[in-house]
């Protein structure tokens, strides 16, 4: 063999290992990112019936907001119990205007006023490229304090042109750092956008319930996993196609869990699949018996296992009501036990679901698509309803 | 945003209004190349609609692939140098390629084909660690073979798969180390163009510089 045909020959050599060499360095974080969702049983509720008796409490979060949309909002509970909610506001959907609202929810029990903290001219500062909107936040709270924020910014046209950001806070949301951008897809990294409650992980990380609205209408998970100073980002496919997105992830075990579907095919009923591999793969969607006309939907497990969903049940018009419903297997089989909003001609929509460290389920919503509503209950007033409804 | 994100969406839009603007002009040799140079420099800097181009191309994307950067790079220097570091043989392989990794990729990552597969989480190695051997392992004997066997674009996914170890890029995932969609519809183009030149003209045959080997 000449000498250029040995160096060719150590070349390709090199090239095979250069190919190989990051897969293996990957193989202990690989292991990590799939130890499993983090399940607590946990208290069922501050106002358990055998304590204070069975509560049902309401309030509106933004209650002095002008905006003419305000939509989207998402939950979370900071590791000193302080609430904090996110939802998107401006003059309209995809407006210039629309801006990324916080509020927070101290021990007093009152919403703090509102305050702007990802605006369209500050993202795009932060991100060094077009935004024309912002949208659809969810928020990410560790128990070390910090709290995240994923949005998406929409880079041209409408939903479809969106992708995904992530900025952290150190100080509960009053001050943020600078948003990043997430690679969700190959194709321009377009139509990536976040909705239900994200799930921790046993590792450190988050797994996120995400969708995509391009071409293809499935959803996907984000999977968040600490490294080093940062944090690094994946996505799996839950489901292909066109026919079911916005999932509602809910661990059932370190192991399984189920996902419910926004689902726009004419049956009209809700999807679920399940896992059995910590959301490695999914089964095949199949209906379950909870109607839904292709709106949002969101889902919490309780203490007893017991599954608690929020949903747009069928109405003459899309979303004019808002009910709960109780599936005790695992979400193949519901009961609806509650109506918290009905109103012809109105719109009740995008329910979002925690349930607090102290078991109370506090849950936000908005209506009309102008105002954000809170709504606060135990699981006794959820049991007393189960038992009223029988 | 990493720094190094920065200077990529400003050299993308670089090299494509270089190799515009050789194209356009002419022009050929040093003084031509520092001349399309300094236009495109000009050009990359200049607020337009306010912002200077790489503030629109990371709009676009801020992942375009080191393939196609290399590519761009080969072709400048090639026109303006005529010295072939790419013969006709290293460019069919590129496109070759970029088409594979296309038809591989986009249909699965826009929800098509299988419901729930999506080739593109197999560019995360900690994601899927045992199933993403394929993917790195693929692109990794993919150079090798090309290395071994003479031709040039092996070295540049060789390099492709050195710059996804530096980390320099936006994203995360190896697939946007090694295909982007402008390379994969050029790809896509340039493949049809020689499967019609086939039907047209009959086999291609190596011409004797290729057969060479130089």
């Amino acid at each position: 063999m000449n000498g250029g045909g040995t160096g060719r020959t150590l070349l390709a050599v090199a090239a095979l290992l250069a190919g190989l060499a990051p897969w293996w360095m990957a193989r202990e974080e690989g292991a990590k990112s799939f130890l499993g969702f983090s399940v607590e049983s946990g208290s069922t509720g501050a106002g358990d019936s055998a304590a204070t008796g069975a509560f049902f409490r309401t309030a509106q979060v933004n209650t002095a907001s002008t905006h003419t949309k305000s939509h989207s909002a998402a939950l979370a509970e900071l590791s000193d119990g302080t609430l904090v909610a996110a939802w998107y506001a401006g003059s309209g959907e995809g407006a210039a205007d629309v801006a990324i609202y916080l509020s927070r929810r101290g021990v007093d029990g009152a919403w703090s006023e509102p305050a702007a903290v990802m605006t369209r001219e500050r993202v795009e500062a932060d991100l060094r490229r077009n935004v024309i909107s912002l949208g659809n936040p969810l928020l990410l709270a560790d128990d070390s304090g910090r709290l995240g924020l994923l949005f998406v910014s929409i880079a041209a046209g409408r939903w479809s042109g969106s992708s995904m950001n992530l900025a952290w806070s150190e100080d509960g949301g009053l001050t943020w750092g600078a948003a990043r951008k997430l690679t969700m897809n190959p194709l321009a990294n377009l139509s990536a956008l976040p909705r239900n409650p994200p799930a921790r992980l046993m590792g450190g990380g988050w797994a996120v319930p995400v969708y995509e609205e391009f071409l293809g209408k499935f959803p996907e998970t984000l999977w968040l996993q600490p490294r080093g100073e940062g944090w690094s980002s994946a996505v799996s496919r839950v489901e292909g196609g066109v026919y079911v997105l916005q999932s509602a992830l809910v661990p059932l075990a370190v192991d399984r869990a189920v996902s419910f579907f926004r689902d726009f095919r004419p049956a009209r009923w809700m999807s679920a699949s399940w896992s059995d591999d910590a959301g490695r793969t999914w089964t095949k969607p199949a209906v379950t018996g909870l109607p839904n006309r292709d709106s949002g939907l969101c889902a919490i497990r309780l203490s007893d296992g017991a599954i608690l969903s929020a949903f747009n049940d069928l109405s003459p018009g899309k979303r004019e009501n808002l009910r709960l419903a109780l599936s005790e297997d695992e979400g193949r089989t519901w009961r609806t036990i509650a109506t918290l909003e009905e109103e012809a001609g109105s719109e009740f929509s995008y329910p979002f679901l925690i349930r607090t460290s102290d078991g109370t389920i506090r849950m936000v919503y908005s209506a009309r698509q102008t105002q954000i509503l809170f709504a606060e209950f135990n699981e006794a007033w959820v049991h007393e309803q189960a038992e009223a409804a029988r | 945003m990493k720094e190094t994100v920065i200077i990529w969406t400003a050299l993308v839009p670089f090299l494509l209004l270089l190799w515009f603007s050789q194209r356009l002009s002419g022009l050929t040799g040093v003084s031509g190349l520092a001349l399309a140079a300094v236009v495109s420099a000009a050009a990359v800097w200049f607020p337009w609609f306010g912002h200077p181009l790489p503030f629109w191309s990371a709009s676009l994307s801020a992942n375009f692939s080191v393939i196609m950067v290399l590519l761009l790079v080969v072709s400048v220097f090639d026109r303006a140098f005529e010295t072939g570091i790419f013969r006709p043989r290293d460019w069919r392989a590129a496109w070759i390629f970029g088409a594979v990794a296309s038809v591989l990729l986009y249909p699965s990552a826009l929800g098509l084909g299988p419901q729930n597969f999506d080739a593109y989480a197999l560019g995360w190695p900690w994601l899927f660690w045992g199933q993403s051997v394929w993917l790195f392992g693929g692109a990794g004997f993919a150079a090798a073979l090309l290395i071994w066997r003479g031709n040039r674009f092996g070295y540049v996914v060789f390099l492709a798969m050195l710059g996804y170890a530096a980390g320099f890029q936006e994203s995360d995932n190896f697939w946007d180390y090694l295909l982007d969609p402008v390379y994969g519809a050029v790809s896509l183009v340039m493949i049809l163009w020689m499967i019609w030149r086939r039907w047209t003209s009959g086999p291609l045959v190596p011409t004797s510089e290729e057969s060479s080997g130089r």
